[in-house]
């Protein structure tokens, strides 16, 4: 191969046709002190707050404290080329990132820059990281359901679209499991989804964009990840960053669900960043503004008016607990700005009872009303049920004999538990969550042994799925019961086909001493 | 929280010069200045032996009248003040924003300016008036400095105003256009 010298010369041309000689004026100051991630500077009189500031090496800041003689700036990038006495110029642009449709199926840092390795994002649209979030007459109220395919949070804590629902546990519970698997039930439903990884490991990012990516999920869903390797100030900004992206979906009439995970981790780089601009520490050390940090995020979260073309966007904020501390200074405010959450608990996920949702403590305040109409119906007395089962059942280990009326409950409890359980990856269309649950409210799983009530349940799907597909489309498309008893004469059918784990065996049994009699 | 230099600075000279605009001693007492200022660039010890503990308070005392000798009323009063508070060290940055206080009073200008070669007469003449021009001064002071390092043109920094117009600024902008 050789060079072609023509081509290349051409192509400097057309570059160098664009170059403008004029004499550059620009507001300058000079750097005082740079370390940990931040820079002051002298002069710069003008600089607005939040404005985008570069530096002599390229490297670009983000003005934060602007005080009576110097700028203190956050440096979103590499801070060791920064020497004392540099100078750092305005830019006079206020912190933006790419947005559109280009960036479905790829990941991007908190500044838009892709990390996936796939090339360029062609898109000439931006938005402010820093938006207002929409007001009172711009919003409507939430009204329509979004699936997570997760049984217990569908049934228990419905979510609708334009929510903002707290996903709150300790370490190791599986709160970014429930995340994943909403992203991955939001096939087909016309959603936009943004998972903003703050803080995490690399390989765990990692993992989660492969899973997308198995799933098939990654083609509706934008990755913004600032890692555990990037300076606190890009762990600040990646949420804003994430909901920038998912304004620009939403503003044009999309649904848009936004995961941030985690809102403790960022909470924590802010703090990092203002003790070294030296704010003030409050409570924990978190500066004062640490609530506005995150209620003026959540509040871009909404529902938009029919006038402004209805999309939506849904936030899953994560909260990370210490030891189940819910009354920490973080959880609260999250809890308090969000409309309910889902609390996870240790001691069920290690229990075995997985998504180890605690339905006692988990609200859902706007949800109820953008439930589907069966699933309201068939889920209506689950979490009364729960509780009892949960009261006799302490009370239950100390004694054996028990009324009928007792027992019942506790077999009903019991069965309800396990019929919540569900594994991981493996979201459930809401039609099949309203026919499982509705053969648990009526008694239909009463007579099963504990053990073969999962086994039941996937059969039933698949014998729905088989020989009753119409009773699936009804509820799908009116969202109600059918009516009349076509529902249950389909699972009565069903159950009295289905052979519990003990009578396989039985027959299992009969048949080898069938065979060794012949023998 | 101690102050810093700036706004202590900011401080002393807003009240020196208050109270010379009034007393019609302006253009004196800012020769005077000038004159101090001169004496603390050309002995860089001078500063911090005054502000530091390394000399008796008598020897001090001593320097202290020394530099007083031949000042107006105004400047020795700002002398001994400044060095009774222990703020010597900050009498350069004092006499910088008086300076700033004085060009702002009389709508002039300093400017620096770095250019690749030393400048004559009558292209530095030029640059003045058209700066002058440019900011709507009276006068632009000019303190010129030669770097060979940007190749050609001029680079002049007005306040945090900056005007690059330097061959290696250029060449920079070119080099990111086609890399990008």
């Amino acid at each position: 191969m050789s060079i072609k010298t023509e081509e290349i010369s051409s192509l400097i041309k057309k570059q160098l046709a664009n170059y403008q000689d004029t004499i550059s004026v620009e507001e300058t100051g000079t750097v005082t002190y740079v370390g940990d991630g931040v820079a002051r500077a002298d002069g710069l009189e003008n600089a607005m707050a939040g404005e985008l500031l570069e530096f002599d090496n390229g490297v670009y800041g983000m003005a934060q404290n602007l005080e009576s003689n110097n700028v203190g700036i956050v440096v979103l990038g590499d801070y060791t080329g920064i020497r004392e006495g540099d100078t750092v110029k305005r830019t006079g642009r206020i912190m933006e990132v790419p947005v559109g449709d280009a960036l479905l199926g790829r990941v991007v840092d908190p500044l838009g820059r892709p990390i996936d390795g796939l090339g360029e994002i062609k898109t000439d649209k931006t938005r402010p990281i820093e938006k207002k979030a929409p007001d009172v007459m711009e919003r409507k109220s939430v009204s329509e359901p979004l699936q997570t395919g997760i049984k217990v949070i569908d049934a228990l804590v419905p979510i609708g679209r334009g929510q903002r629902e707290l996903i709150i546990g300790d370490r190791k519970t599986g709160k970014t499991s429930i995340a994943i698997d909403t992203i991955i039930n939001q096939k087909d439903q016309d959603m936009i989804c943004i998972y903003v990884a703050i803080g995490q490991k690399e390989s765990t990012v990692r993992a989660a964009v492969e899973t997308l990516r198995r799933y098939g999920a990654l083609d509706y869903t934008i990755v913004v990840s600032a890692s555990a390797s990037n300076p606190a100030p890009l762990l600040y900004i990646a949420p804003y960053a994430g909901a920038a992206m998912g304004e620009e979906f939403m503003y044009n009439g999309r649904d848009v669900l936004i995961i941030y995970d985690d809102l403790s981790k960022q909470a924590d780089a802010y703090r990092e960043l203002s003790l070294i601009l030296r704010r003030p520490p409050g409570r924990e050390a978190y500066p004062g503004d640490i609530f506005y940090t995150h209620s003026r995020l959540l509040e871009r979260a909404a529902r938009l008016s029919d006038d402004l073309g209805g999309g939506s966007m849904t936030a899953l904020p994560i909260i990370q607990t210490q030891a189940g501390d819910v009354s920490a200074y973080i959880p609260t405010n999250v809890i308090s700005i969000t409309d309910g959450q889902i609390f996870l608990n240790a001691d069920s996920f290690y229990a075995g009872q997985r998504p180890a949702i605690d339905a006692g403590t988990s609200v859902s305040r706007v949800g109820g009303d953008a439930q589907v109409k069966a699933m309201k119906k068939v889920s209506g007395t689950l979490r009364l049920d729960i509780a009892s089962y949960n009261e006799l059942a302490s009370f239950a280990q100390f004694g054996s004999d028990l009324d009928a009326a007792t027992q019942a409950k506790l077999a009903r409890g019991e069965r309800t538990v396990e019929v919540l359980k569900q594994g991981l990856h493996q979201p459930q269309p809401v039609e099949q969550q309203v026919v499982t649950l509705y053969a648990l409210g009526h008694g239909y799983l009463d007579s099963l042994p504990v053990d073969d009530i999962l086994r039941f349940e996937s059969e039933l799907a698949n014998f729905m799925r088989a020989n009753h597909q119409d009773l699936y489309d009804q509820i799908k498309s009116t969202g109600k019961l059918p009516e009349g008893d076509a529902l249950d004469q389909a699972i009565s059918s069903f159950k009295d086909t289905f052979e519990t784990s003990d009578q396989k065996k039985a027959t299992a049994t009969d048949q080898d001493e069938a065979q060794e009699a012949e023998d | 929280m101690s102050l810093d230099k700036k706004t202590v600075a900011k401080r002393y000279a807003k009240a020196l010069f208050e109270l010379v605009d009034t007393d019609d001693q302006l253009e004196q007492t800012y020769q005077e200045l000038v004159a101090l200022r001169t004496v603390f660039e050309q002995n860089a010890g001078l500063q911090r032996a005054l502000s530091g503990t390394n000399l008796s308070q008598d020897q001090k005392v001593a320097m202290v009248n020394e530099l007083k000798q031949g000042a107006s009323q105004l400047v020795a009063n700002l002398i001994q003040m400044v060095f009774d508070y222990g703020r010597m060290d900050e009498m350069v940055a004092i006499i910088d924003e008086f300076e700033t206080q004085y060009d702002q009073a009389h709508k002039r200008v300093h400017a620096d300016v770095v250019s690749a070669v030393q400048l004559d007469e009558e292209r530095r003449n030029k640059l003045a008036e058209t700066l002058a021009h440019r900011l709507g001064a009276n006068k632009v002071v000019l303190n010129e400095t030669v770097d060979p390092q940007i190749i050609g043109g001029l680079i002049v920094k007005v306040g945090s105003q900056t005007l690059d117009g330097s061959l290696k600024t250029k060449l920079e902008k070119m080099r990111r256009l086609l890399v990008n």
